[in-house]
């Protein structure tokens, strides 16, 4: 059996070398074509999804669905799930490890927290190399010191670090190729997200919540670094293509009042999906700023937004926004999940988004239509409900109050309970969906927040209106919640409880499983139509990434990312009681399922 | 270590001595470590000008001239580190007092520039505060040709403001007279930016600190003919006055109180009136001092 296995690859690999050579003769005038054998090319990352092999993007596809058509782990066979090897990311930093690892020939690409990559031999868990980029004094990131991943092209891999860098590697040697600044750290930007591979460009946001910064969408030649395209998410700044200004999106003062959409936030900083069959990059917007809503009446577009983006020149195809005049911090940055809606007998080429606001949207994603919106957190009061056009339907009792209107000595104004948190009924973990149950997997959070406008606060020595918060929960044995959300209607079909947040991504399979990790510790892995728990590993420390899986060798293995941090200890009160104690880690987990154990 | 302490001191001791039994932790860098170590680490704000900046790769500016005022009254060497503001100053002492930063930068013994606010203090428990030493109010500069009498709010009427973007006067004007003044608004990314463009002609109003509109008027040269300063009581809920001082680490009174008794001795002669003056700024006591 080991040994038949073991010639089918062998003439498989024999065959596909086969194919390659007839087929560079050809293109032998390319050279850099041909060096590029055996590196990383479009159509592998357009094909992640279906090549289970490997890992070469971030959602395991550009569509992000983080589905594996893979099998052999299944309810039955699971307890004999092992683990093979794990990887310590040493040094003293630890804190956050949020990364999303990438597989591409037997070799293990994952970052770490403080701006860290490693390669690392996929079956033996030996390091192959490792790079830390040199971070400068005085960077503040906002919410720790994570990063989320890389992406692979060609022979490079690329990720982003903490003073707003994008730093290309060569694959084998971990020596930098290229460097570019997305923009100044001194200016409160940062980069975090995994970049977005599309045709050859990479795909960035930004990161930062000073005053000043405008989230934008930039496209840079993924082979080079030249920037090629940039769009401003916000109306009445000017886009950039081929070095010259291009088109203004939106109109200016259309949904802002006097300058203040010079300064309007919505920061990309969650990175973003693409979609082949439609050809648009879909990438969330941040909350705008300042964050009381009454100083900025208008829907502040396209802050708390989803956005299309024509991949060749940046141009805005359509916007949806979840939060118009968002008051609550609602940053809806988060990821849109393209998939085929089956309704009414028709399939409908739709996408889902869950966001920071506490709905779970399902659009058009050819035109950015309104289909559907329902609660996927529970209590929600800031909106009554989602109307038909897609807008909510706001209690005006649950939102901040105006502070020209505020009395007292403190002049706090009207403290509201507003549900979700400025966390998020969802925050940046990704969500999945599998297209054998149809169900969207959805990490979730049930808090609320007390919310005023806090006169006595000061910034740079200098008084200035800040607010005033307290994040509660909203369940005594719970906060963190695994929902499977069934898109066609809304529902929510199982529901598993978690004493703690959940701050990690999912990932599901064809063998009927939904994995994720908790962080008290556990990967953990669910029975996809049920929600039954199946398996748990203690990780040893907390577990915020999103887990991978791929075949080696003809075993299917698990992996994942393991390290408490991200933003939930950086926040106290009720919340930090359920997360006390947790030690912090930084570490890379390897499970597999021997084949004998698969076939039993 | 000798140092006198003047009465008012000696009641704030005796009332600190009280909640030190409840159980103060061990003392981390306190006013005699600082002393055989020579030098006293102090954090400023950098673009904070006309307190404290970077000028041709140093240290520059009234703060600056303090922190080594104060060291040289301590008998010790100032070691000045400029950071780049947090997102509150709370978050400020965190990063700089008691807790440090990500990169694991050392902490401070002494910030400057902090808002010495009761209710700052007692939410902020690791951190204490030194007596004040300037007394900072919001204000407009405004060119006399253009506003004729600017006495009351209504004198403001559709008149352009240049304005620092998310400061104390950009949250004044935004939430004042119920908001009426938004559309006057021209925001910039700093007070400096907002000033030179208000110099330039761009709006005939500019609105910000008085510390900072008079260093901007005194570097500019600017005519006291032609542009005059006001401070105009505008409803709201933004503090139009706060007093500052400074701040160390709970654990290091003693320390607190030195920087407080050099700061007292250079008010009374006269050495910060006139480090305040180097920079064309008016030092104005903060109350009952």
């Amino acid at each position: 059996m080991r040994l038949r296995d073991q010639f089918l690859t062998a003439a498989g690999a024999l065959a596909l070398l086969v194919g390659a050579a007839a087929m560079s003769a050809p293109q032998a005038k390319e050279p850099e074509k041909a060096a590029a054998s055996g590196g990383v090319s479009d159509q592998d990352i357009l094909n992640d999804a279906k090549t289970p092999e490997d890992v070469v993007s971030y959602g395991l596809g550009p569509q992000a669905q983080r589905y594996s058509p893979l099998k052999a782990i299944n309810k039955e066979t699971i307890k004999g799930l092992v683990p093979a090897w794990s990887f310590s990311f040493g040094g003293e930093k630890q804190r956050g490890q949020e990364s999303q690892a990438l597989i591409k020939d037997g070799v293990i690409y994952v970052t770490g927290s403080y701006s860290r990559m490693y390669a690392i031999d996929s079956r033996t868990g030996e390091k192959l190399w490792q790079y830390e980029a040199r971070l400068p004094e005085g960077i503040l990131p906002c919410c720790d010191v994570v990063n989320r991943g890389a992406a692979l092209y060609k022979n490079l891999v690329i990720f982003g670090t903490l003073d707003a860098k994008l730093v290309a590697l060569d694959q084998k040697s971990g020596k930098v190729v290229w460097k570019k600044d997305i923009d100044d750290f001194k200016g409160g930007y940062s980069y975090t997200a995994a970049p977005l591979i599309v045709k050859g460009k990479i795909i960035t946001g930004v990161s930062g919540g000073e005053f000043g910064i405008v989230g934008r969408v930039e496209a840079r030649d993924a082979e080079t670094g030249e920037i090629i395209w940039k769009r401003p998410v916000i109306e009445g700044h000017m886009g950039e293509l081929n070095g010259k200004e291009s088109t203004m999106t939106g109109k200016v003062n259309e949904t802002w009042p006097g300058d203040m959409w010079k300064y309007g936030g919505g920061a990309t900083w969650l990175g973003g999906t693409y979609d082949p069959e439609t050809n648009l990059i879909y990438f969330g917007t941040g909350n705008p700023g300042p964050w009381n809503s009454w100083l900025r009446p208008g829907d502040n577009k396209w802050t708390a937004s989803r956005i299309a983006l024509n991949p060749e020149n940046g141009e805005i195809v359509w916007g949806f926004q979840t939060t118009p005049h968002d008051g609550w911090d609602f940053d809806g940055v988060n990821e849109f999940v393209p998939f085929d809606l089956n309704k009414g007998g028709k399939t409908i080429k739709a996408g889902a988004t869950a966001d920071r606001n506490g709905f779970f949207y399902v659009l058009d994603r050819t035109n950015g239509k309104f289909i559907s919106a329902s609660p996927f957190v529970e209590k929600i009061t800031w909106a009554k409900k989602i109307n038909d056009d897609g807008r909510p339907d706001y209690d005006p009792a649950f939102r901040p109050g105006d502070p020209s209107k505020a009395t007292g000595d403190e002049k706090k104004g009207k403290s509201v309970f507003a549900v979700p948190s400025f966390l998020g009924g969802k925050n940046w973990m990704p969500i999945g969906y599998s297209p054998d149950t149809k169900l969207f997997y959805v990490p979730s959070n049930e808090w609320g927040m007390d919310i005023w406008n806090e006169a006595v606060s000061y910034k740079k020595g200098a008084a200035y209106l800040g607010a005033g918060f307290t994040i509660k929960p909203i369940f005594e044995d719970h906060i963190g919640s695994l929902k499977a959300i069934d898109p066609a209607t809304g529902k929510v079909v199982w529901n598993y409880k978690n004493k703690a947040p959940l701050w990690g991504g999912v990932l599901s399979t064809a063998g009927n499983l939904v994995f994720t990790g908790t962080p008290e510790g556990f990967l953990k892995a669910f029975d996809a139509k049920t929600g039954e728990e199946v398996w748990k590993f203690q990780t040893g420390t907390g577990v915020v990434s999103s887990p991978i899986t791929w075949e080696q060798d003809g075993e299917q293995w698990i992996g994942i990312t393991a390290g408490w941090g991200g933003a939930v200890p950086l926040w106290g009160g009720e919340v930090a009681k359920t997360t006390a104690g947790i030690n912090q880690g930084g570490s890379f987990w390897a499970f597999k399922l021997p084949k004998k154990l698969a076939t039993r | 270590m000798t140092r006198t302490v003047t009465p008012m001191l000696k009641a704030v001791l005796v009332s600190l001595a009280a909640v030190a039994i409840t159980g103060a932790p061990v003392v981390a860098r306190p006013f005699d470590e600082v002393v055989k170590d020579g030098t006293m680490r102090v954090v400023l704000y950098e673009q904070n000008a006309p307190f404290s900046d970077l000028k041709d790769g140093k240290p520059w500016g009234i703060e600056v001239d303090l922190a080594e005022a104060i060291a040289k009254a301590l008998k010790v060497k100032a070691e000045i580190r400029l950071v780049d503001a947090g997102e509150n100053v709370d978050g400020d002492f965190r990063l700089n007092l008691w807790k440090g930063d990500l990169a694991g930068s050392p902490l401070a013994d002494l910030m400057l520039h902090v808002p010495t606010d009761k209710l700052l203090a007692i939410r902020n428990e690791q951190i204490f505060m030194t007596r004040p030493y300037y007394d900072e109010k919001l204000a407009f500069a405004v060119r006399k040709s253009a506003v004729e009498n600017f006495d009351t709010v209504g004198d403001i009427g559709s008149a352009a403001i240049d304005v620092e973007g998310n400061s104390a006067s950009d949250a004044m004007l935004l939430t004042a007279q119920g908001g009426q003044f938004r559309s006057n608004l021209k925001h910039f990314k700093s007070f400096d930016e907002a000033a030179k463009a208000f110099l330039a002609g761009d709006a005939p109003i500019l609105a910000g600190t008085r510390a900072n509109i008079e260093a901007a008027l005194f570097a500019a040269k600017a005519s006291k003919d032609e542009i005059g300063i006001k401070q105009l009581a505008l409803g709201g809920p933004v503090k139009l006055s706060w007093e500052i001082g400074g701040a160390v680490k709970s654990d290091s009174r003693d320390l607190g109180y030195a920087v407080g008794d050099a700061l007292t001795a250079m008010a009374e002669n006269g050495a910060l009136k006139s480090i305040f003056e180097k920079y064309g700024v008016e030092y104005t006591a903060p109350k009952g001092y």
